[in-house]
């Protein structure tokens, strides 16, 4: 699982995924059957990234970790989450279907320049990682002096 | 309408439809099957009890949630917040499995089911006697 994304853009994946769908459309209104079946369901859910002129919000999909399992860092306006993702096994059962992600994620992130280092917070809910940056130009009185 | 009008108009309708629309996400699962009966594990990252509709019909077994992230204010329309993730699939269930006593729990994103089978087809130990 690795995701780079740029500023507030959807993910590539997302892009690509769009274009599969994109280029089904056109073959099916050529009268063309696509050679490949795309799926039109994505199994991963998106990163919602969303900003206000006070905060930025990025909510992370990750269900099921040890919170205490993530990294978090921010440098310049780089956010940089990792973190590990393990799956309960068990020795008696057999595994007949085995879809989920297993094992250390990566995201990198692009924030606008005006975010402020000191003010960041994290939490983690229903199995959704929420980071909350505080933005500076918001907090800060602007001072305009008169020439 | 000019053209632009139109252009700008487009935009709106556009900006609405993605406010008001869903991303379907196929939840990805692990089934465990032992002795008893199966487990199936879904991640459904964001899924609150109360947006998780869970049922079973005609050994179908659907699995249906919504996601709703809160909305700070002063966020405008398109904010990531607006955008919501529902998370759908089902499975047909094998006729050994008792639909009727699943046992369902949600943690940190994780949807577990816990589906035994039937009693006539759990292994039974058959005790000899001592004559």
């Amino acid at each position: 699982m690795f995701a780079r994304l740029n500023g507030f853009e959807r993910s590539l994946t997302d892009n690509f995924m769009q274009l599969e769908s994109e280029m089904d459309r056109l073959f099916q209104a050529a009268g063309l059957r696509s050679r490949h079946q795309t799926a039109n369901h994505s199994t991963q859910p998106p990163m919602h990234i969303g900003s206000t002129e006070s905060q930025v919000d990025i909510y992370l999909p990750v269900a099921g970790i040890d919170p205490k399992a993530v990294t978090i860092s921010l440098e310049g306006n780089q956010m940089t989450i990792s973190g590990q993702r393990d799956v309960e096994k068990s020795e008696s059962a057999k595994l007949v279907k085995n879809e989920r992600f297993e094992g250390q994620f990566h995201y990198q992130i692009n924030l606008p320049d005006d975010v402020d280092q000191e003010r960041v917070e994290a939490s983690y809910e229903q199995g959704v990682l929420h980071v909350k940056i505080a933005r500076r130009e918001a907090a800060k009185p602007r001072q305009i002096t008169i020439q | 309408m000019s053209h632009q009008q139109e252009v700008v108009a487009k935009e709106k309708a556009v900006a609405e439809k993605r406010a008001n629309s869903y991303q379907s996400v196929r939840p990805r699962v692990d089934i465990h099957e032992d002795k008893e009966g199966i487990t199936l594990l879904a991640d459904i990252p964001g899924v609150s009890r109360e947006a998780l509709d869970i049922q079973i019909d005609n050994e179908i077994l659907s699995i249906d949630g919504r996601v709703e992230l809160p909305v700070p204010n002063g966020a405008k329309e398109g904010y990531a917040g607006n955008q919501t993730t529902r998370y759908q699939r089902s499975f047909s269930l094998s006729k050994e499995l008792d639909g009727e006593q699943v046992e369902a729990t949600l943690k940190d994103g994780v949807l577990a089911l816990r589906i035994p089978k039937r009693q006539e087809f759990k292994p039974r130990k058959i005790e000899i006697r001592t004559a």
